[in-house]
């Protein structure tokens, strides 16, 4: 796997974004039959099986939905609105996106530019970090239980 | 083994929203040569700033302020000052750029002054998000947050990008009405 850092300096967020993109693709490669992972938990630090988590399977298919984003650029709103409701049609969830855009409506007339850009900028420099560990979390899991483990 | 480059020729990508934001703030760099020159003009909206192009007493001030550019210590004071002014806008533009490059999270974040005015700083989001990883809870809309924060960030940087072109042409009416009086 080649990972490319020399382009940009180690922090910077464009590296943390080939980075993510570049696991997510390893992940995608080492996983040839997805459905293996249906059911299957991420264990915790300690062994322990938290209740109610997602299985791999929900977690191989959302890196790779976000892994798009991250290539190609942002959804539409309307194609991500239409996705949002395909994937879960309950009134709840379309509640929360109202409500998350209220969230929003109220965070950009607090803050001043420069807070929102470190607002989002921060995040989603930790969300990719963190999503970049789940992804080698899941292509670990894999080769352990197909046996592939170097 | 891994084509990432190319994928990031796509319009509404994050790369290319970050490269016009930092090719604007460069331009606005070369562009404005005596920094000092845009303290206290204040920096209008764009439908204002066609409308009245002739700023009364901005001329005025270009002349009184000569000064050599000043030093850092300074301006961190203008930066944080309630009321913007072009420059302060101006060292704003400059330090996103320079986070973007560099990335932000080795810095020695948000300075002493002005900082209780806003709720949400940076730490406050490192402290959001090592909570977040640690909990089983907000994992599943990860997906949704990722989403929110790109959209927001596109958001930003073309207000950002913006401001610095309009910065750039306010420098440039400054200097030609300047120039048109002597």
């Amino acid at each position: 796997m080649q990972v490319l850092t020399k382009r940009y300096p180690k922090n910077c967020l464009l590296t943390v974004m080939d980075r993510y993109s570049a696991v997510v693709r390893n992940m995608e490669q080492v996983v040839m039959i997805p459905s293996l992972l249906r059911d299957v938990q991420l264990s915790g630090p300690g062994g322990s099986v938290q209740d109610g988590a997602p299985d791999l399977y929900t977690y191989f298919t959302m890196l790779k939905s976000i892994c798009v984003e991250v290539d190609h650029g942002l959804l539409p709103r309307e194609e991500w609105q239409a996705k949002v409701a395909g994937n879960e049609t309950s009134e709840a969830e379309n509640d929360a996106a109202e409500t998350e855009e209220a969230e929003e409506d109220r965070i950009s007339e607090e803050l001043d530019l420069e807070a929102q850009f470190h607002l989002h900028f921060c995040s989603l420099h930790h969300i990719l970090t963190h999503l970049t560990r789940k992804a080698q979390e899941v292509t670990r899991k894999y080769q352990e239980m197909t046996g592939q483990v170097l | 083994m891994m084509q990432i480059c190319d994928t990031y020729n796509q319009k509404h990508s994050l790369f290319n929203a970050m490269n016009r934001f930092i090719g604007a703030v460069n331009n606005m760099d070369q562009t404005v040569m005596v920094p000092s020159l845009l303290r206290d003009v204040p920096l209008s909206e764009p439908e204002i700033d066609e409308v009245s192009v002739e700023v009364g007493g901005s001329g005025g001030c270009l002349e009184e302020r000569t000064t050599p550019a000043p030093s850092p210590g300074s301006a961190n004071e203008s930066f944080f000052a309630p009321s913007r002014d072009m420059y302060s806008h101006y060292v704003l533009l400059k330090s996103i750029r320079n986070d973007i490059e560099w990335g932000v999270l080795h810095q020695p974040s948000s300075p002493p002054a002005g900082s209780e005015e806003s709720t949400w700083k940076p730490k406050d989001i490192l402290v959001g998000l090592s909570h977040l990883e640690s909990a089983d809870a907000g994992e599943e809309d990860l997906e949704q947050q990722f989403h929110y924060h790109l959209r927001g960030l596109h958001t930003v940087l073309s207000k950002l990008t913006r401001k610095a072109n309009i910065l750039t042409n306010r420098y440039k009416q400054e200097i030609g009405f300047s120039n048109w009086g002597h």
